[in-house]
């Protein structure tokens, strides 16, 4: 039992476990045949291979002897990346034209961010359903600007001291102003608990710097035949340690931080759990790095289907009776803009 | 025919455990406490997806989710359903291969001509103003942290300058020839998008004769004239551009040594380029383009560690992000006829 939940167990709780049915051969031929397309179509198509894609993964995820869909408008979806692509563009060639442009250019981009994601969450939930129910999001974008740029600039400003309050805030808003048709989701707060995660992942960094520097140091030193001190093998070490707080500690810290936020969620009455491992989810995010890599990336629709699977086979639904009593929400629709651009800045606010 | 499925209406999460049948044109679902009908043609019915179960979708909103997918399959054909081209590409073997091939084919195609097209179309349309800003101020702190002033006496540096200002060819490019010493960089010479062309003093001490050093002036004016730092910069940025697309979730870190690796050739490319432009402009002026030729020769044999240098990082020879030097030389040989 997870000593951090917020209460005992109610009686008479089925527990559904989510599940996965995508085959990665299967996949991959819906990849290639429309990253094709979409390069054939300078890109255009890439719209409708998004649409395409993220069926494929919602309706082979499901619950309950049901399963979950995607109803993105490809031409809405279109636009969005136009949008995303000529942010990308600008922000790239704005810092290489000088200091002062790059400085602007990042300060409008501040301050387009939070709507954006906010655009991109109320997009993404709304264009998921489950048994014929949208998802929503109800959060205001004024929170938005709250809580994606003025607690993360207060945060930045106090040492990083503020860390965890500012992604409990972030956390807490996208659970607790989401819907599933009628029904609003709630969020048990949990300050405490971040901070002890954040300390955690602190100290497993503070480790592996230190052991991995020492070790990698070492290995360099041995490699280098000119013994100058400066050779240039030396400049591996830093990228080593780079790609071992990228493999090693941000799944431990990912893996907590989601348990956490899903132990603390709930829709009417029923509860959700996430077991994720620490130790798989890195074992699978290097795995499929070094099968990308090794296959000039032709490996990458394969790690995607692998992935989902882990981490949506570790989430379940603890329900308090049966779920057909859901209701509707109001019609709620947007463009995609917003979530397009958060794609593309390599942001995830996944639900 | 009939077939098994879950129906929900769109108003609540309801499940009803539905029997879906066709008859004529018409299609019927019926079970616990629901029966509705709805012609073909006003249904929707989704593409196959492997393990995933279809839907068939009302006008309203609501649908059945079919999970019997041998049952179904039966069903369409017998109503003479068509999936859809890409559907059905997806699943042929065919197409599957044709698109791997087609898709590396196109990935080479645009990398190797593409990129440096599309580059060069947009670094000649910018302002000069835009152009000369690049580099300005990483200029002025090279020049305080990594030059001294040139110890070469001041009436030849004027000469060579003089010399070379009055080609035709330089009075039309903007440009400032800068002398320099350096220990760190040895002989080298190079151009910022300014227009500002630095030579270091121990290029001109090994040139044999000022025809030699004209010869690299006019290669370093190539890369000017032709915006070519602009144009790197505009390369890198779309391979970087599309590589963080493609790599996606595993951050900029896996996507920019790749960059680098694919940059190196488009400097290749864009030396061949400033060399061709070196070798018209001196003949155009009557001179031989051998003697660039032979300024390489000597900068060749002078690539020995020099016992007095500091032993820090250098800044890259000139030789160093260039095609080979054999086939430089043969070029601008064979360039005199």
């Amino acid at each position: 039992m997870d000593t951090e939940s917020t209460g005992a167990a109610p009686a008479a709780e089925t527990e559904y476990a989510f599940s996965f049915s995508g085959d990665g051969r299967e996949y991959f031929r819906i990849w290639i045949v429309n990253l094709g397309l979409s390069i054939l179509t300078v890109g255009i198509y890439s719209a409708w291979a998004k649409v395409r894609r993220m069926q494929y993964f919602y309706r082979h995820t499901s619950l309950a002897g049901a399963n979950f869909n995607y109803h993105g408008n490809p031409t809405t979806i279109l636009k969005g990346r136009i949008v995303a692509l000529v942010l990308l563009g600008t922000y790239n060639l704005a810092f290489k034209i000088s200091p002062i442009v790059g400085g602007i250019t990042v300060l409008v981009m501040a301050a387009v961010l939070p709507w954006l994601l906010w655009r991109s969450l109320r997009f993404r939930l709304f264009n998921t359903s489950y048994r014929g129910l949208r998802f929503g999001f109800h959060g205001r974008v004024g929170t938005a600007y709250l809580v994606f740029l003025w607690w993360p600039i207060l945060t930045v400003v106090t040492g990083y001291l503020l860390a965890p309050i500012a992604h409990h805030r972030i956390k807490r808003w996208q659970h607790s102003r989401s819907a599933y048709g009628g029904t609003e989701f709630s969020f048990a707060p949990c300050v405490g608990a971040f901070y002890k995660t954040y300390l955690k992942t602190s100290g497993l960094s503070f480790l592996v710097l230190v052991a991995g520097g020492f070790v990698l140091a070492t290995l360099a030193g041995g490699l280098s035949t000119t013994g100058a001190r400066f050779s240039p093998i030396f400049l591996l070490v830093p990228l080593g340690l780079y790609l071992l707080i990228l493999l090693a500690v941000v799944p431990y810290f990912q893996s907590r931080i989601a348990n956490l936020v899903w132990s603390r969620t709930t829709l009417a009455d029923h509860r959700f759990a996430s077991t994720l491992s620490a130790t798989r989810l890195a074992y699978i995010g290097a795995t499929n790095l070094l099968g990308t890599v090794f296959t000039l990336g032709l490996y990458r629709p394969f790690a995607q289907i692998r992935m989902a699977r882990y981490r949506v086979e570790c989430m379940s639904l603890l329900a308090a009776g049966d779920l057909d009593a859901f209701v509707a929400g109001e019609r709620q629709s947007d463009g995609a803009a917003g979530e397009e651009a958060a794609d593309f800045f390599d942001i995830d606010i996944a639900l | 025919m009939q077939v098994h499925a879950d129906y929900y209406d769109g108003r609540t999460s309801r499940r009803r455990t539905v029997w879906l049948e066709v008859t004529g044109e018409t299609a019927r679902v019926s079970g616990d406490d629901i029966a509705r009908e709805s012609p073909l043609s006003t249904l929707t019915v989704s593409e196959p997806m492997g393990a995933a179960p279809r839907l068939v979708t009302f006008p309203d909103g609501a649908f059945c989710e079919i999970h019997d997918h041998a049952a179904f399959d039966a069903m369409l054909a017998a109503t003479g359903y068509d999936e859809g081209s890409v559907s059905r590409w997806q699943r042929s073997p065919r197409w599957v291969a044709g698109s791997l091939v087609g898709l590396l084919l196109l990935a080479w195609l645009g990398y190797r001509f593409g990129i440096p097209l599309a580059a060069r179309a947009i670094a000649d349309e910018l302002p000069q103003e835009a152009v000369s800003r690049i580099g300005k101020d990483a200029w002025e702190t090279i020049d305080a942290k990594v030059f001294e002033p040139s110890r070469l006496p001041a009436a030849r540096r004027a000469a060579l300058t003089r010399r070379f200002d009055a080609m035709p060819e330089a009075s039309r490019t903007p440009h400032r020839i800068e002398f320099r010493s350096s220990k760190r960089i040895g002989a080298n010479a190079f151009a910022l998008p300014s227009g500002i062309i630095v030579v270091s003093d121990r290029l001109v001490e090994l040139a044999d004769r000022d025809d030699e050093i004209i010869g690299v002036l006019a290669h370093e004016l190539g890369h000017v004239e032709h915006r070519h730092a602009m144009r790197m910069v505009l390369e890198s940025t779309i391979v970087g551009l599309v590589l963080t697309w493609y790599v996606g979730d595993v951050s900029g870190l896996a996507a920019s040594a790749p960059a680098a690796i694919l940059q190196a050739r488009y400097s290749r490319d864009l030396e061949r380029e400033a060399d061709e432009f070196a070798a018209d402009m001196m003949k155009a002026n009557g001179l031989s383009p051998a003697a660039l030729a032979d300024m390489l020769d000597a900068l060749e044999h002078d690539r020995t560690p020099r016992p007095d240098a500091d032993r820090g990082p250098t800044i890259p020879d000139f030789l160093a992000s260039h095609p080979p030097t054999d086939e430089r030389k043969r070029y601008l040989r064979d360039a005199v006829r």
